[in-house]
């Protein structure tokens, strides 16, 4: 008989992809509970500390979803497939496949805790009749998931689109999150947006959504905090959930670095490392010197970072900047779709790669999809954190 | 001449070693800057052939490191390669039973030796299933049958 401590135990299964680990709780009572405790948690995250891969997929809209790329065998999670292909299980077992359950959900919001946000509709016998409008918070991959009620007012009427969640994570737990929703009674009157708080379980209502503001936004979710693109692409709009001095809501508004510049891209912003990062092709007026150039959002004060010459304009373009793998800092991905193809920059160097063969490599990378896309599509990147966040317990 | 560090098995058996493969250890590492090492470290749990094994994987991780170090600055793919080098030699020396890896497991936990417990921590665990891993560690399965569907159905996404 060999013994194993707790501590041994925590040991070895924290070296194993998060995947393998969960199954090994079948293996006795004592390897379940080492699993489930707070010690094992953080030496796993401690371990993962300097480990920025992970499972991610680059998807397009939200509602149909298309997934364009997936990068899925990573060492933290040990996944054999693609995010987009968990959501999918997800839904078909949760919406699809119920008998007697007349129910269809969408995805509508991704957070970086590894929770999707889904719009979901009840309808009555026969599946006929809209009865009533809910909201799920799901973790694709483990399943889990909470269903939460709209607001009374727009249960079953008015309008009311969620298209955020921001969740808070300390050591390994979500201690809590907030979707929120655009709403209004009517199409002209008390625009505006409904918070709802996982600590409360309530909902609150903020009028005056800023006039720059898309009426439903595509939102990144990051640290507790929401972003998005205002309406006129100079601006990115934040609901900062963890700011102390409230008196200026829960907004802010922060400039773009280049507005006195050309850019060549509609601007877009993606993460990295846990930070909001935002990519283009500037110039100066009248100046055929086109920069590259990477910036990260900190303090709310966008920080230049890499800024590289590059020939990239001299092609016809319609590439559009998608984001930075997290698997390598140096490395963004641009689409195009005249070309049909996906390209990687590295930003140290400005070299180009015609990622095609992405198609056929192996590692868990691929297109999953022809590169087919309409003007404004918008990529959502679902990246795994590095733990298997669980949904917070519901107040009620 | 490098000082020279004694290590002593569990079975007595004295082990001279550099002292830059000695450091390796994070635990000898303390001991040496504590100044406690001479006359030789007793390692009581950890036999001949476990040590012998040890100081093999100390050395060779000591050597690529001074060449890594030789080759700064030159990051090609000669550099790329010798990662590759050490990868395949790692792979190598791992393949040994399940009782030695084990006993290399304890010896890389006691010693604190981060890339050897990692190496055979997930050597020792890859690609085994649930019933393996009962077997290797001889452990006997606690749950009953009802708990164990249980724990299965909460955990149902890594089953697949």
């Amino acid at each position: 008989m060999v013994f194993l401590p707790d501590d041994l135990c925590a040991t070895i299964l924290s070296r194993l992809p998060i995947k393998v680990f969960t199954s090994f709780k079948l293996v006795c009572k004592q390897w379940n509970s080492v699993v489930d405790s707070p010690i094992f948690r953080e030496l796993f995250i401690a371990q993962h500390q300097n480990t920025h891969s992970s499972s991610w997929s680059l998807i397009m809209g939200a509602v149909d979803r298309t997934e364009f790329l997936a990068h899925y065998r990573c060492n933290t999670w040990g996944l054999q497939r693609s995010l987009d292909s968990y959501i999918s299980s997800f839904i078909a077992y949760k919406f699809e496949n119920q008998r007697h359950n007349y129910r269809r959900g969408s995805v509508v919001a991704y957070s970086d805790a590894g929770f999707v946000l889904m719009d979901v509709s009840s309808y009555s016998y026969a599946g006929s009749t809209f009865e009533k409008r809910s909201l799920c918070v799901a973790n694709p991959v483990s399943q889990e998931c909470i269903e939460i009620d709209a607001p009374k007012a727009f249960e079953n009427s008015g309008i009311f689109r969620p298209f955020g969640i921001a969740t808070r994570t300390n050591n390994g737990v979500v201690t809590s999150y907030k979707i929120v929703a655009f709403s209004s009674e009517s199409y002209v009157e008390n625009l505006g947006l409904m918070i709802y708080s996982s600590e409360t379980g309530l909902w609150s209502r903020k009028l005056h959504l800023h006039s720059k503001s898309e009426s439903c936004p595509h939102t990144i979710s990051l640290n507790g905090n929401l972003h998005w693109l205002s309406r006129n692409n100079d601006e990115l709009v934040s609901m900062d959930f963890n700011a102390t001095n409230m008196a200026s809501g829960p907004f802010r508004y922060t400039d773009f670095p280049d507005l006195e510049k050309r850019v060549k891209f509609a601007r877009a912003c993606t993460t990295y490392q846990g930070s909001l990062m935002y990519i283009n092709i500037v110039s100066q007026d009248g100046s055929v010197d086109h920069k590259l150039c990477v910036w990260r959002l900190k303090s709310w004060e966008w920080q230049l970072i890499s800024e590289i010459s590059t020939a990239l304009t001299e092609t016809k373009f319609d590439y559009i900047p998608l984001r930075i793998n997290s698997c390598d800092a140096t490395t963004a991905y641009f689409l195009s779709q005249k070309h049909k193809r996906l390209i990687a920059i590295n930003l140290r160097n400005g070299e180009r790669m015609l990622h095609r063969e992405l198609e056929l490599s192996s590692g868990g990378r691929r297109i999953l999809r022809s590169l087919r896309y309409s003007q404004g599509s918008y990529f959502y990147s679902f990246v795994l954190p590095q733990w298997l966040y669980r949904l917070p317990r519901q107040q009620r | 001449m490098s000082k020279k560090i004694i290590f002593e098995s569990s079975e007595g058996e004295s082990f001279e070693v550099d002292e830059a493969v000695a450091l390796e250890c994070q635990t000898i590492k303390n001991m040496i800057e504590d100044d406690c090492t001479d006359g030789g470290i007793p390692l009581a749990n950890v036999n001949s052939a476990t040590l012998t094994k040890v100081i093999d994987y100390c050395k060779k991780h000591v050597e690529a490191a001074a060449a890594a170090e030789a080759n700064a600055g030159d990051k090609d793919i000669y550099g790329a390669n010798k990662d590759i080098e050490l990868k395949t030699w790692d792979e190598e020396f791992v393949k040994v039973d399940q009782p030695l890896l084990f006993d290399l497991m304890l010896a890389a936990n006691f010693l604190i030796i981060p890339g050897l417990l990692d190496l055979t921590c997930k050597t020792m665990m890859r690609g085994k299933t649930v019933l393996q891993i009962r077997e290797i560690f001889h452990i006997k399965k606690d749950y009953t049958d009802a708990e164990e569907a249980e724990v299965r159905k909460e955990n149902a996404w890594a089953f697949e």
